[in-house]
């Protein structure tokens, strides 16, 4: 062979065994990438197969958590964290709060001791199955102040909240009636009006006041169970009948200036007590 | 649990317990009033109690048994078609006109001794109740030992009337 063909040969084997290097590196790069891929993908299985381990280990402790969620609602409150132990400044902030919860939770709302709450609100998270508003203080009870504005009537009107498939607990707290014109006579209204569906409510060291009629109402398709201990009125009634029945527990119960646990009901044939 | 009414000005007491009343001011001369009314309601309807479970359930049934009651008192005066149908019964029960008769007589024995029984109780008792002070500090005990003394012998005379028409 001639020289310009030793060479040409020389030259393509040259060409073939760097084509050969760079097929075994791209092959050692990929074999790389893929162990590297492999690997990464066994410690996230791992990251999950131990979150879900956790998970099914305690499952009734998460969804239980999920479930049961509280805040504390202070008025003077600056900053506002709608979480889990968090704090709320309006009754908006806790409805917010508790409307996002999973359906069928149970909350509790701690309210401040001694605070003036006004209640301007009206409307109430429909998915909590147990609400419940509390003072950890009986000696020093906050007072809640549903708004009271004048009606087409000319009366003072009660702006009250619509419950429905609810248990609704109030411990050791004041609610206060109070009349927007001194002047002017009550509307038959109340504060908690149970109309989605029958509702329990449980009120425990809970006083009353204020020349409003009455706390509570059923409603056509609503009856009520309510559980009163050691509670008193100054003026108001507990519960109010409108069309439905009722069954009435109390214990340490006093009551001045002719308020009444109930009014409107029939013993035996729309009401049972204790 | 207490009820307790302090008038058109004062307030009033549902379901109450005598401790709970005490912090709430209420003297004890009227807590110790109120247990007493609560008691005598409680004798009462303890009373009642005992009376219904001595007579019959049915009107009927116990407007029938006193005629034959009526008519073993008074053989020699008795109708003779009513005796009739006692010897009918008696016929139907396997049993003679004298057994029958003898065991209407010792059931209403029975059922008369327990009836004035529970009066008595009754009367002892509110008067039991009556003889304590309103403000007697150991009143919540002696209402409780009145009641247990005074259940104790209905109960006891009250079996014992059982058994004896039972057994009869």
């Amino acid at each position: 062979m001639s020289d310009p063909d030793i060479a040409m040969i020389q030259a393509a084997a040259e060409a073939l065994n760097t084509t050969d290097a760079r097929i075994n590196t791209f092959l050692d790069n990929v074999d790389a990438d893929v162990l590297a891929a492999i690997n990464e993908a066994q410690t996230e299985l791992g990251h999950r197969q131990s979150a879900y381990d956790i998970l099914a280990s305690n499952l009734f402790g998460v969804v239980g958590t999920a479930l049961s969620q509280s805040i504390t609602w202070n008025p003077d409150a600056t900053e506002v964290s709608l979480t889990n132990g968090g704090t709320a400044s309006t009754w908006g902030d806790v409805t917010n709060w508790a409307s996002a919860l999973p359906f069928g939770s149970e909350v509790s709302v701690e309210l401040m001791p001694g605070k003036i709450y006004d209640f301007t609100a009206s409307s109430f998270p429909s998915n909590i199955a147990k609400f419940r508003i509390w003072n950890s203080d009986n000696a020093n009870r906050p007072t809640l102040r549903p708004t009271v504005t004048i009606n087409a009537a000319n009366k003072n009107y009660v702006n009250h909240i619509h419950i429905g498939f609810h248990r609704i607990i109030f411990s050791r707290v004041n609610i206060e009636f109070v009349a927007a014109d001194d002047s002017l006579a009550w509307d038959q209204n109340e504060f908690l009006r149970c109309v989605d569906g029958p509702c329990h409510v449980l009120l425990t060291s809970v006083g009353l006041s204020g020349g409003a009629p009455n706390l509570i109402a059923d409603n056509a398709s609503t009856p009520i169970i309510l559980t009163v201990s050691q509670c008193g009125s100054s003026g108001p009634n507990f519960l109010k009948r409108k069309s439905n029945w009722a069954i009435v527990s109390d214990h340490n119960s006093v009551f001045t200036n002719g308020a009444l646990l109930v009014s409107g009901y029939t013993l035996g044939s729309n009401f049972l007590e204790n | 649990m207490l009820n307790i009414d302090l008038g058109p000005d004062g307030p009033v007491y549902r379901n109450a317990d005598p401790q709970w009343l005490q912090e709430q001011g209420v003297s004890a001369s009227v807590i110790g009033a109120a247990l007493k009314s609560s008691a005598r309601n409680q004798v009462a309807k303890v009373a009642n109690d005992y009376r219904a479970r001595v007579s019959s359930t049915s009107a009927g049934k116990l407007a029938a048994y006193k005629i034959k009651e009526e008519i073993a008192r008074s053989l020699e005066t008795a109708d003779s078609d009513e005796l009739a149908l006692i010897d009918r019964e008696a016929t139907a029960r396997g049993q003679s006109r004298d057994e029958l008769i003898s065991v209407i007589s010792k059931k209403a024995q029975a059922f008369r001794k327990i009836a004035l029984l529970v009066e008595v109780i009754e009367a002892e008792t509110n008067a039991s109740l009556s003889a304590i002070s309103d403000s007697d500090p150991d009143i919540e005990a002696k209402i409780a030992n009145i009641f247990e003394a005074a259940k104790f012998e209905a109960d006891t005379e009250f079996d014992a009337a059982v058994a004896l028409i039972q057994g009869i």
